[in-house]
């Protein structure tokens, strides 16, 4: 018989203990300091990097009990084997073991009184985090995400570490050896366990995420309940065990087998817990498997072209649905089968074909007909397939890695969780991807993943569903009562989506689309903030069309664009023929619920931003001016070319397009291009068309960051061809990069072909004249050829085929101001030499004018006056050097050298603050010349080496030593070959670091070390072929404080580079301090050199941030 | 209330007998177990508190075999281990009531009662609020023998419950054991200090390398040492030798010499008067004599 009298006792009392201990007191009140001070910046720093904290209200709970899980963890292995080993200390416990309680009263009275005072933990944080919310006044109190985080995270993490470490101190009995031991695992959980598939070892639920959304709550609710219930049973009975091995004799043998035994079947019950975990995450990939393997086999079958399809859909415990489609024979030869795919959730109940029944036959996701009679070539015919069920979500991007699919999105230390769709009492979310109507053929082909054939269909759909909800999709929505809705689609549409729960909507007619926005029930936290626009709204959309429509040419081509939210975990995958995610659909865009993460949508923060900019500018923007503002950037970064989306990182520099971006409806949704020879064709227009101009943010990011996307396409590009990228790279983004900017180059070069200014809009009008139908590249080149008499020859071949990439190196700008007729002109002169054997093209963007832009603020807040801009494509072939005169209406600020596709890094270039001079002989005139003389980087007289020269060498004495060694060379992940710049932390050893101010030929690289000891040096070397006075230099940067630090130590950086001079004397040390630093060649000094081989090192003391290290440069005196 | 321990032997794991065969019956009251350091007697303690099992033979408590019966018997049981020490973080009245808890008093009022209670006993009620780290020495074993005492147990075990006492701490110790011995409890007290025993109880019994060589009243042991305890008046040349020749129970400087009592069946040569012998006289007569007594069966009825 158990007495809970003693565990309470046991229980009571040993929390008293625990409580007092100063161990714990100390801790407690860290981990509430450190986690308070976390969040309380999350909830009340009110910038744009917190937003995602105060999105939803679950998001600064979740983080939390995640910060606080890894605390506690450590500590409850200190104090629960500290609790055992206190039991060793015979006398004190002795005095106890002789009570007439039980081994097990004992143990879990122990264990008790340990889970109370980290449950009082949790309690105090959970109040802080409430205090915290109440206080922000951010996002509304939800009792649920406290319980379930509490319940489902903390509450059996504490039991599992409670019992693992009383277990293994009864069997170890040594606290040092199973703290390190504990200590070791909880590490090995962290760093790489707890990754694993399927989150099976995860038992802090550190990497497991676990978002809990405010629409459907968590995700993956039965997993993690299972998840955790295995770690709760196997922590109790690890418990157990501890009762079980106790050193004290128990009240009856009786007693002993009855714990023995129940150790034995909760022990058992989580080992059927592990299987059933690893069954699960087994069968999700066997089943992924499978149906992938079934779409390899049948990606020969020939599938009809779907010309209409209507959709009759009730949504109830299960979707019940008719889908009757009208389907065309395009092919020459007669179809005996017609091949489906559909979600492999749903029953295929019944097909008629033609009004009659037909034989099919369903294999999971495969669907094939026989139709009643034979299907000749053209013949049109309608099938309808009922079908019902619940789908299956793992039937998504099956052309995508299972371990990205299932992978999760990062956003500071919390974790989402990749959703494809939802099929939820609250909340339903149904893409093409899920397969949701049937699709003639076969949803992917594994063999040949770049191809892909866009179908556009004249949809129709009706939705039945439960009272309370509403259904969103393409289309005018219609109702006959509250249940039944009718959605009439215009336009033929590739695909369709649905989403239903209980939105609330707002609706406005601007110049004829219906633009509107459909949110969770009490998710409205915009409406209020944007109260003073009034109709004005609708200007401002309307502007923000003109403003995102102007650089691409085209129209929004529908009637309708609706703003839908979608619960936190809704995620998309790139697919390699295009770049549209499925957040952004035809004719509308699911944007995450709250806006989380999107630092646009934090109106609350951007509206004060504004206004103190506004106040500190003495602009007096009133209140309406400001909330037009917000508007405005939220319109920018949501909806257009900017990243909204932090998890994706800053403009230019993240691998993923904006997943919210509307482009889609302007080209993917829209158009479809096709090419035998080159089956990513429509991918690259897709990126083309897409263009924009040249972002001096993404040269500014760029050079921050690392090296930015262009960069690793053309490194990609040097090793490999198109076609093997493509059939080689498993990195799916970088083969996105590499069609982008293959795609922009194919379509700039037949711009610099046909030079003709109207092939822009010819373009345009073909892709709007053949819209929602496929166009055969080979009928467009012909249309191209007949209208502009050019030939593409074998271009396309090449462009598809071959690897070689031109190198461009860039002499010095000229600006002149000329007048000519009494008008001023500005004429730009430099000079371009390709030092390849291949040809290339190279584009100078002008931003003209004053105003906007520039260095520091505004660059990402979406304000700023707008620039006028200026291009200029050139064609260089192998080994010629160009002179290019270009004549500008405008005074240019600063140019763009794009090199496109080429071995340059950075592939693009600024040339900042341009000033002209006048010119009074000068003519207005614009021409391009070959030139004999190629680019000279050097003088004569100069001798120059740079870190890219065989003549530069670095040196690290911590690379020698043979645990960094042995480590190196069992590291298995690639290192990135470019580090980066300044926002990044220096690194430990000599890393190269790209950026268009260093020096350089075709590479504008330095290396960067972290500032140390002195140990760690770069040295240039050059013969000297003639004895004298030289004058010494080295290129830098000057520092303009983007790095860490505030300040006074960011307007003047601290430290100094220290150099070595090599003379005829010996040596020289010399001291640059990084403050005085100015861009380009600064003067060391003066020293005779007679020796063969001059020398300068760089050592890394000094103090500086980092040191780096680029070119030297010795100048023989005349 | 008794005590019936039958056949109990004791070896460990190291091949080390402890106890061999023991056989013992304990009654009411004060119940002494003398005997040397290593003797066996923390071992016997520890398994008549079920804190270890015996190899071999049995303890009855009441008629109950301990080894059936450990929660009943437990349930009657009070300890006092010989380095007693309480959780540091806990207060003087917060370990009696985690005690008394355990020890099955359910009543939070009794409870209460008892606790103050017990500290008046103890003197500890001053100190009530102290946490145990900042008791003194003697505080912490009152303290000791007031958990041992909670909840009105029926079998006290002391285990070495004076060493270290100072001689005030002692006699007031003993004192409280001999006025809870006067109530329906065994209480069983071992140690090796013999005054303990001699002031405290009226039945005894030695252990020696693990055995059992006496079990009696004090009394009768002093009887055996009658006419053996002698006083010897020695010249500083003597001392040594008697030293050498008989176990020197005192020595006691005097005038010329040194006045030293000896325990031997016969002082010859030297000028010694007879003492009447004390327990401690007796225990080293007896402790020095028992196999001859038992060779030339010189056996008391409650010889073993």
């Amino acid at each position: 018989m158990i007495s809970f009298r003693n565990i309470g006792t046991i229980a009571r009392y040993e929390r008293r203990i625990l409580f007092r201990s100063w161990f714990f007191r100390i801790f407690a009140i860290l981990t509430l300091f450190f986690i308070g001070l976390f969040s309380g910046v999350t909830m009340f720093e009110r910038g744009p990097f917190t937003w995602m904290f105060r999105s939803l209200p679950s998001i600064v709970i979740y983080s939390n009990f995640f910060l606080l899980n890894i605390a506690q963890s450590v500590i409850a292995v200190f104090l629960a084997t500290d609790f055992i080993k206190r039991d060793k200390k015979l006398d004190t416990s002795e005095v106890l073991f002789i009570r007439p309680m039980s081994n097990f009263e004992y143990i879990t009275g122990k264990t008790m009184g340990l889970l109370w005072v980290f449950i009082l933990l949790n309690l105090l944080l959970a109040a802080l985090t409430s205090v915290y919310i109440f206080i922000s006044d951010q996002v509304p109190f939800r009792l649920i995400p406290f319980m379930a985080y509490f319940f489902l995270v903390s509450l059996p993490s504490l039991i599992f570490i409670t019992g693992l470490s009383f277990a293994l101190m009864t069997v170890i009995k040594n606290q040092a050896i199973t703290f390190i031991i504990l200590l070791g695992y909880i590490a090995l959980e962290l760093f790489y366990l707890g990754n694993r598939p399927g989150y099976i070892f995860d038992y802090m639920v550190f990497a497991m995420p676990v978002p809990f959304s405010d629409i459907i709550g968590f995700s993956n609710a039965g997993y993690l309940i299972w998840h955790r219930a295995t770690y709760l049973l196997l922590g109790s009975g690890l418990i157990l065990f501890s009762a079980w091995r106790l050193k004290r004799i128990p009240n009856s043998q009786g007693n002993n087998i009855l714990v023995l035994i129940s150790t034995l079947v909760l022990l058992s019950l989580s080992v059927v817990g592990f299987s059933e975990m690893i069954r699960q995450n087994k069968k999700v990939i066997n089943n992924r498997e499978a149906y992938a393997g079934l779409s390899t086999k049948n990606y020969s079958v020939k599938a009809p072209l779907m010309k209409e399809a209507s959709i009759n859909i009730e949504l109830g415990e299960t979707i019940d649905a008719v889908s009757t489609m009208v389907l065309k024979n395009p092919f020459d030869e007669t179809l005996d089968t017609l091949l489906f795919s559909i979600n492999p959730g749903f029953i295929v109940e019944k097909v008629t074909c033609g009004g009659e029944g037909a034989f099919f036959l369903q294999d999971r996701l495969l669907l094939k007909v026989v139709p009643s009679k034979d299907f000749l070539p053209g013949d049109i015919t309608t099938i309808e397939v009922c079908y019902s069920g619940i789908p299956d979500f793992d039937v998504s991007y099956l052309d995508i890695d299972h371990e990205d699919v299932y992978g999760h999105v990062q956003a500071m230390n919390i974790r989402i969780d990749k959703k494809y769709g939802f099929y939820t009492n609250n909340y339903i979310l149904l893409t093409k991807e899920n397969l949701w109507y049937p699709v003639p053929g076969i949803a992917y082909d594994p063999s040949r993943p770049a191809i892909f054939r866009q179908q556009f269909t004249k949809f129709g759909l009706s939705v039945k569903v439960r009272p309370g909800m509403v259904p969103v999709s393409q289309g005018v929505r219609q109702t006959d009562d509250s249940l039944l809705y009718r959605f009439n689609i215009r336009d033929p549409l590739p695909q369709l989506s649905l989403a239903v729960s209980d939105f609330e909507e707002k609706k406005i007619d601007i110049d004829g689309i219906e633009v509107g926005i459909a949110w969770y029930r009490g998710h409205d936290y915009f409406n209020n903030q944007l109260e003073e626009l009034g109709d004005t709204i609708k200007n401002l959309i309307s502007e923000f069309l003109d403003d995102y429509e102007r650089p691409l040419g085209m129209y929004y081509p529908y009637r309708k664009f609706t703003l839908v939210e979608a619960p936190v975990q809704f995620a998309s995958q790139p697919h390699s023929w295009t770049a549209a995610l499925q957040q952004s659909q035809p004719q509308m865009v699911y944007y995450p619920e709250g806006g989380f993460n999107i630092r646009q949508a934090d109106f609350k923060s951007n509206y004060r931003m504004i206004k103190r900019d506004s106040d500190r500018n003495k602009e007096g923007l009133t209140k309406k001016e400001i909330q037009a503002r917000v508007f405005t950037n939220f319109m920018n970064g949501v909806l257009g070319e900017e990243n909204a989306d932090i998890r994706f990182g800053p403009p230019g520099t993240s691998s993923q397009s904006n997943p919210y971006s509307i482009y889609p409806n302007y080209y993917y949704y829209v158009n479809y291009i096709t090419s035998e020879e080159c089956p990513v064709l429509n991918y690259a227009f897709e990126s083309y068309l897409r263009k924009g101009e040249d972002d001096p943010r993404q040269i500014f990011m760029s050079r921050a960051m690392g090296l930015g996307n262009d960069e690793k396409a053309n490194l990609l590009l040097k090793e490999k061809s198109l076609k093997r990228v493509i059939a080689e790279e498993e990195d799916q983004q970088q083969i996105n990069n590499v069609l982008r900017v293959k795609g922009s180059y194919l379509l700039t070069w037949m711009e610099k072909q046909i030079n003709d200014s109207n092939f822009d809009q010819f373009l345009l009008d073909y892709l709007y004249n053949n819209s929602y139908k496929e166009i055969k590249f080979r009928q467009l080149e012909s249309d191209i050829s007949n209208r502009f008499s050019i030939k593409m020859g074998n271009f396309l071949t090449n462009w598809y085929n071959e690897s070689d990439l031109p190198a461009f190196g860039l002499g010095n700008f000229e600006v002149k101001e000329v007048i000519e007729n009494s008008q001023a002109f500005f004429v730009v002169k430099t000079k371009v030499t390709n030092f390849s054997s291949v040809d290339g093209l190279v584009k100078f963007s002008f931003q003209l004018g004053g105003g906007g832009g520039g260095r520091g603020g505004g660059f990402f807040m979406g304000g700023g006056a707008e620039q006028e801009t200026e291009e200029r494509i050139y064609l260089i072939d192998g080994n010629q050097t160009k002179e290019f005169q270009m004549l500008l209406d405008e005074s240019p600020r600063s140019v763009i050298f794009n090199t496109l596709l080429s071995q340059n890094i950075p592939v693009s270039s600024m040339e900042w603050g341009l000033r002209a001079e006048k010119d009074e002989n000068g003519k207005a005139e614009e021409y391009e010349r070959i030139v004999e003389k190629p680019v000279e980087l050097s003088l004569p007289g100069e001798l120059i080496a740079d870190n890219t020269d065989h003549n530069f060498e670095v040196f690290d004495p911590s690379l020698e030593n043979p645990i960094r060694k042995f480590f190196e060379s069992r590291r298995k992940e690639k290192e990135e070959e470019f580090v980066r710049g300044e926002f990044g932390p220096p690194p430990t050893t000599w890393k190269k670091v790209a950026n268009s101010d260093y020096f350089g030929k075709i590479e504008h690289s330095a290396m960067v070390v972290r500032s140390g000891d002195g140990s760690k040096t770069a040295a240039w070397k050059m013969p000297i072929k003639e004895a004298g006075y030289y004058d010494v230099y080295v290129f830098l940067e000057r520092q303009r404080g983007f790095g860490p630090g505030r300040g006074r130590d960011r307007r003047d950086p601290p430290g100094k580079f220290v150099y070595t001079v090599a003379h005829d004397d010996g040596t020289e040390k010399i001291g640059l301090e990084v403050k005085d630093f100015e861009d380009g060649w600064n003067l060391l000094g003066s020293f005779y050199i007679s020796s063969d081989t001059a020398k300068v090192v760089l050592s890394d003391e000094g103090g500086a941030d980092r040191v780096i290290a680029d070119a030297v440069k010795w100048v023989l005196q005349r | 209330m008794d005590i019936s321990i039958q056949e109990l032997t004791k070896i460990y794991p190291n091949g080390h007998k402890a106890l061999k065969d023991i056989n013992l019956e304990i009654g009411n009251g004060m119940f002494g177990l003398l005997g040397a350091n290593g003797a066996g007697k923390s071992t016997l303690m520890r398994i008549l508190v079920s804190l270890m099992h015996p190899t071999s033979g049995k303890v009855l408590v009441n008629g109950m075999d301990l080894k059936k019966h450990r929660r009943k018997v437990r349930s009657y049981t009070g300890y006092l281990p010989q380095d007693f020490s309480a959780f540091p973080k806990l207060r003087a009245w917060e370990f009696l009531d985690y005690s008394a808890r355990l020890a099955g008093v359910k009543d939070k009022r009794k409870r209460r009662d008892e606790i103050d209670e017990m500290l008046e006993e103890v003197g500890l009620y001053e100190a009530r609020e102290r946490f145990a780290n900042n008791l003194s020495g003697g505080m912490k074993r009152r303290l000791g023998i007031a958990q041992a005492l909670i909840g009105d147990p029926k079998i006290i075990i002391v285990d070495e419950p004076t060493t270290g006492l100072d001689p005030d701490e002692r006699i007031r110790f003993r004192n409280l054991l001999t006025k809870i011995s006067s109530r329906d409890v065994i209480i069983v007290l071992s140690t090796h200090i013999v005054g303990d025993i001699s002031s405290t109880c009226h039945h005894m019994a030695l252990l020696r390398n693990g055995r059992l060589v006496y079990d009696g009243s004090p009394e009768d042991l002093i009887d055996m040492a009658r006419g053996k305890v002698w006083k010897i008046s020695a010249s500083h040349e003597q001392f040594d030798e008697v030293s050498v020749h008989f176990n020197v129970i005192s020595s006691i400087p005097s005038v010329g010499g040194w006045e030293l009592e000896v325990v031997t069946d016969s002082p010859d040569g030297y000028n010694a008067a007879p003492m009447d012998p004390n327990l401690e006289h007796a225990y080293v007569y007896y402790m020095e004599h028992h196999e001859s007594l038992l060779e030339h069966g010189n056996k008391i009825k409650t010889f073993v």
